[in-house]
């Protein structure tokens, strides 16, 4: 309880620190946020549909904060459902039905963590029943189902929220600041990349369970990597630009894992947005030595936005050189420290970059699960975050689209959101 | 123009103050002029920075198409012919070497690195080392080629080329009529041409690497270079401190310490701080003695972390 008091604080604290007024008009989806705490919050009623292992991720967060009350569970996989009820306590009711669950009038919003090909549909008949969503990245596995869920919330004025949690954390809020700030100049390449070396399996009980446990590999519950890792940095490139991509191509192959999987097991593509600039992503499966990483790069310096450090191109001046000059702007004639063996001249790109900030310990699903706590007692949308959400699901499947086709796909107009 | 330098340029009317920098030869190079129009100034300013582009991709053992790397690739199996100023920098390493009696040795590139990278044990440097020195390079002045005599000689110019630039940019500057400037290579490879807008010449001070902001010791440069080498807290691995590679007896532990030498020459600056490091008592002596125009501190740090100044050719 007082942690997430405290790690809330230090939150709004790490945030004020970035220029705070800015900062919230281009990232509004904060403002739950920073609503005014006046006596103790009125508790949140909420279900959960989907406590695997994501799905039950996410409740431990829940779970920390006071004022939310799970209400009831479901889950269509038992040990799932037991594992969550020792969770969330017995005074919830458990479903394997989601359409039961949301007949409950109590419940005022859900969270979704099912497989992808189960978010649509359930998305959509919770906010018609009324209750506001908080559904996990990607959103579906079809352009015109996204779109119908966007539609949805509009139409029933609930709010969605994609669970996107680098929207709200620190060290990507407060490089965004520093790229809007042109620290890096204007961005002229983003890389990221997602690499891991194992086969994302999860033990199976028996074989008939193979496909429902490791849906992630089939491509009737999941697109993949780019589902489900590569739609997390399609949203921070989308955010860094400002703008979505307009034309994609990609080559992806089972090069490794030849287990049956039907899935890639590798992707390479290349987003082009409007501005010239490509983001360009890799994802691998059998070699992790470059692990999870995003790279937006300018003329004046690089971003690692994983591990929240900066590189500049041109290390800053020497302080000795910059005393010298100040000397001679005052019209002093003194003596500046500056002999120094301070670098090791045989070592070039020795640069081991800077830290951002210190707030490297949350990843901001922490503070995502608040702001949809509170949005959802605000009842209310949080603005911007949909948007985001949508946005990095079409670029996730234009991505799987090209490589499927072997083709340069465009944006299509009719799926580009309106305001 | 070069957008990049002009990006970076900093000019104020008043004095007439200039300043720029770029990264060159792994560090960063900064320029301060003053009492010139900006234009002249950056003029002067993409002049250094053609300059030194050039002389990097010349000397760098770090390219592979630079042509010292194209030496240390064949050298030791067949003459290589060079090109006018590779040959003359051969040839004046060749000089200092005999000079300093081998403390400035450019042969060790080899064993250097390897030592570096960690892929050879330092009991056996001291054995590698019987086959570097520059007397396993042959220079054949007729036809402008040199030759290893074995494939343990590799030229590393790491201690030698930011002094050269910086004699090359002084004959620059000369060459525009420009009077007054002070250039720094990442602090410890310094030129001060005539002088500060508010005094005589420039005031250098050596700064205590403990106490960043803090001189230890003061030089006054007039049109002369200041050259400093250390085994300081930057100079360390994984928290030790980092041994110096002596010529013939391997690597040796001088202790947490930097030696600063100013020369009229940024080349012998260059050169004897290098060798100043890694000589005994001895050598130090006979050194000194061999560069009466030099003048060169010691610093040494006790466990206290207070500095101790050891004085060569100062008053």
């Amino acid at each position: 309880m007082i942690d997430n008091q405290l790690k809330r604080r230090e939150f709004i604290k790490g945030f004020s620190m970035l220029a705070g007024a800015t900062m919230l008009s281009s990232n509004s989806w904060l403002s739950p946020l920073l609503a005014q705490e006046a006596g103790s919050p009125s508790v949140v009623k909420l279900g959960l549909i989907g406590v695997g292992s994501r799905g039950r991720y996410l409740t431990s967060h829940l779970l920390a904060n006071p004022a939310v009350e799970i209400v009831a569970y479901c889950d269509n996989y038992p040990a799932n459902l037991e594992r969550a009820g020792e969770m969330v306590g017995k005074n919830a009711k458990a479903f394997t039905d989601y359409t039961e669950l949301l007949e409950m009038d109590e419940i005022q919003a859900v969270v979704i963590a099912t497989p992808l090909n189960e978010h649509a549909h359930i998305t959509i008949a919770a906010l018609n029943k009324g209750k506001h969503v908080f559904c996990e990245k990607s959103m579906a596995e079809t352009l015109q189902d996204s779109l119908e869920m966007v539609n949805a919330s509009r139409d029933t004025g609930r709010n969605l929220q994609i669970g996107h949690q680098r929207l709200f954390s620190i060290r990507f809020l407060k490089g965004i600041e520093m790229i809007q700030e042109g620290k890096l100049g204007p961005i002229t390449q983003i890389r990221a990349s997602w690499h891991r070396n194992s086969d994302w399996r999860r033990k199976v009980p028996s074989p008939d369970l193979e496909r429902k446990i490791n849906w992630r590999l089939y491509r009737e519950y999941s697109r993949g990597l780019m589902t489900e890792l590569a739609s997390h940095h399609l949203q921070v490139g989308n955010w860094i630009l400002g703008e979505v991509p307009h034309e994609i191509s990609g080559s992806g192959t089972i090069n490794y894992w030849k287990d049956g999987r039907e899935v890639f097991d590798n992707v390479n593509l290349i987003y082009r947005y409007p501005s010239g600039t490509h983001f360009i992503y890799d994802s691998v499966s059998s070699n992790e030595k470059y692990g999870c990483e995003l790279q937006a790069m300018g003329p004046l310096g690089t971003l690692e936005m994983e591990t929240a450090k900066f590189y500049l191109e041109n290390p800053p001046p020497a302080p000795g050189i910059l005393q010298l000059i100040n000397q001679i702007e005052k019209n002093i004639f003194d003596v500046i420290p500056i002999g120094g063996a301070s670098w090791v001249p045989e070592d070039p790109n020795e640069d081991k970059g800077t830290f951002i900030t210190d707030a490297l310990n949350s990843d901001g699903s922490d503070m995502q699960m608040e702001a949809f706590v509170n949005s959802v007692r605000e009842n209310r949308k949080i603005p911007g975050n949909l948007e985001e959400g949508y946005n990095a699901t079409i670029a996730s499947l234009l991505g799987d689209q090209a490589m499927m086709e072997h083709r340069v796909v465009t944006w299509p107009d009719e799926f580009k959101l309106t305001k | 123009m070069d957008m990049k330098s002009s990006e970076s340029a900093y000019y104020s009317g008043e004095h007439g103050l200039y300043h720029n920098h770029c990264q060159s030869m792994g560090t960063r190079l900064d320029v301060i002029m003053h009492g010139l129009e900006e234009e002249k100034a950056e003029q002067a300013f993409e002049i250094i920075y053609a300059g030194i582009s050039d002389l990097e991709d010349k000397l760098s053992h770090f390219d592979p198409n630079s042509p010292i790397s194209m030496i240390n690739r064949i050298a030791a199996k067949k003459p290589v012919t060079v090109g006018e100023e590779i040959y003359a920098v051969l040839e004046l390493c060749m000089e200092y070497y005999n000079k300093t009696s081998g403390l400035f040795d450019i042969s060790m590139g080899k064993v250097t690195s390897e030592n570096k990278s960690g892929r050879i044990e330092s009991s056996i440097i001291s054995e590698l080392l019987q086959h570097t020195g520059m007397d396993k390079l042959s220079l054949d002045p007729a036809e402008k080629s040199v030759k290893f005599l074995n494939d343990q000689v590799e030229i590393d110019l790491g201690g030698f080329g930011k002094g050269f630039a910086l004699d090359g940019i002084k004959t620059q500057l000369a060459s525009m009529e420009i009077t007054d400037a002070f250039i720094s290579f990442g602090d410890s490879s310094i030129l001060a041409i005539g002088n500060h807008p508010h005094g005589k010449g420039w005031k250098s001070g050596i700064s205590h690497l403990l106490k960043p902001g803090e001189s230890i010791f003061d030089f006054d440069l007039a049109d002369e270079s200041l050259s400093t080498s250390g085994t300081g807290p930057n100079n360390t691995r994984g928290g030790q401190n980092a041994h110096v590679l002596h010529p013939r007896k391997g690597l040796i532990d001088p202790g947490f310490q930097h030696v600063s030498a100013v020369s009229k020459l940024a080349i012998e600056a260059e050169i004897l701080s290098t060798a100043l490091l890694a000589a005994s008592e001895e050598e130090k002596i006979s050194l000194l003695a061999k560069f009466p125009d030099c003048r060169a501190v010691e610093i040494k740090y006790n466990e206290t972390g207070m500095p101790q100044v050891q004085k060569y050719n100062i008053e």
